[in-house]
């Protein structure tokens, strides 16, 4: 059966803290106890939640309300400061290796965060944005991982700040950038069979896991505004961490209500229908146009095709 | 043990729950006399992949939490939806089936 529209989102992204204004702990409180009564499961916190004062308290009042809890650190000594202080408990961490990639991977600087991180008793994945700059040491970092003996790696959907500016889009990757990486990784590529890869866009899973093909027919397309949402550290909604258009507040509407607003509906009307340079394409059944947000945005003159679609099959 | 004394038991592993806005849509939909089949009214996230039941399917699938034996899970159908246990008792078997093939529930 076809995923249907959904009462309430069951993957949030929430950025519950902010360096420039940190929410009140009365924000984020309501914010917690709406995403627990919308029976959201899975729920990833972006940085820099864990500098927050509530932090703590909100993992656990997630993992009471039944909400398993991913949180990522960016490996700062502040941070590192607040895990070493006393242990985390209920959630799971992702380490973002971005501050670790400069022109090489400084390799000896995260060896030494994450053995920091097992000594507080956290076992962390690494975590990759899948930025233009970053694309071509996934395969380095995926090594990384099995030298490290790190279990998980996760490309996630790429953030975009919601006062997005036109030059954001030299970050964002696109289909020239992946075919280099599909010409790095040569045909023999296999990811060790260990490491348990999360990758959110279509193109790179296509890539990166070979023998994808078989679970295609899984995927439902974009689940912007259906199963995802993203919330902000002062409770605004969005479709997804991808897309940004503001649906509605936390602290003055309830998420299933947002969830049957009109705002709302017409996202899954302009998603459920096929983007104009996508027409004629033999594979749209399968990937449904890729990552929506992105492309409304940042791919007009392809007629909203993927970012990283090389073209019509 | 005969079929009809044992007790579903759904996956603990398998995070779940009902959509309870939708479920009173397609309530309202099926007093209409509208067909329901394809309307998922339970969700289910199995091995990181998302899947829903129909109306039926998300009514027994509720039901199976190790109390209720098959028996008593389908006279509660026949109840519910005012139709004779003949009528439903290979329909609930065939789903049980394909439930079990899956993986996704037991017997206890």
């Amino acid at each position: 059966m076809p995923l249907d529209l959904l009462d309430t989102p069951i993957r949030a992204t929430w950025t519950l803290s902010s360096d420039a204004s940190p929410p009140a702990d009365e924000v984020v409180s309501t914010i917690t106890q709406q995403l627990i009564a919308a029976g959201v499961f899975y729920l990833l916190l972006q940085p820099p939640s864990l500098k927050h004062p509530a932090c703590r308290a909100v993992l656990h009042d997630l993992a009471a309300g039944g909400c398993q809890t991913e949180i990522i650190c960016c490996g700062n000594e502040d941070e590192l400061l607040v895990l070493e202080e006393r242990p985390l408990q209920h959630v799971g961490l992702w380490l973002d290796v971005t501050r670790f990639l400069a022109d090489e991977i400084d390799i000896d600087p995260l060896k030494c965060v994450v053995q920091r991180l097992r000594q507080s008793g956290l076992n962390p994945g690494l975590l990759c944005p899948p930025v233009r700059q970053h694309l071509l040491k996934i395969p380095q970092l995926i090594n990384l991982c099995e030298m490290l003996e790190i279990a998980r790696f996760k490309l996630p959907n790429i953030g975009i700040d919601v006062t997005y500016q036109s030059s954001d889009r030299v970050q964002l990757p696109r289909s020239e950038d992946l075919a280099a990486l599909k010409k790095m990784l040569k045909n023999t590529w296999q990811a060790p069979p260990q490491l348990r890869l999360e990758i959110h866009d279509l193109f790179l899973w296509e890539l990166l896991v070979p023998d994808a093909a078989q679970g295609r027919e899984e995927y439902g397309g974009c689940q912007a505004a259906n199963s995802l949402v993203h919330i902000t550290s002062q409770g605004d909604v969005y479709p997804c961490i991808s897309w940004p258009e503001k649906l509605g507040s936390l602290l003055t509407e309830d998420l299933g209500d947002i969830w049957e607003s009109e705002q709302r509906l017409r996202i899954r009307r302009e998603i459920a229908h096929v983007p104009s340079g996508c027409n004629g394409c033999l594979i749209v059944d399968d990937c449904h146009g890729g990552c929506r947000g992105l492309s409304r945005i940042f791919n007009k003159e392809l007629r909203q095709r993927d970012l990283l679609c090389s073209g019509k099959r | 043990m005969d079929y009809f004394t044992q007790r579903p038991l759904r996956n603990s592993d398998i995070v779940w729950r009902r959509e309870q806005r939708k479920e009173e849509r397609v309530l309202r939909a099926l007093e209409e006399g509208e067909a329901v089949d394809e309307q998922g009214t339970v969700l289910l996230v199995v091995s990181g992949t998302m899947h829903q039941l129909n109306l039926v399917g998300g009514m027994i699938w509720c039901l199976c939490d190790g109390t209720r034996t098959v028996d008593e899970i389908t006279a509660q159908l026949a109840d519910e939806f005012s139709v004779s246990r003949d009528e439903l008792e290979s329909d609930v078997r065939e789903f049980f089936d394909e439930l079990q093939q899956r993986g996704w529930l037991s017997y206890v």
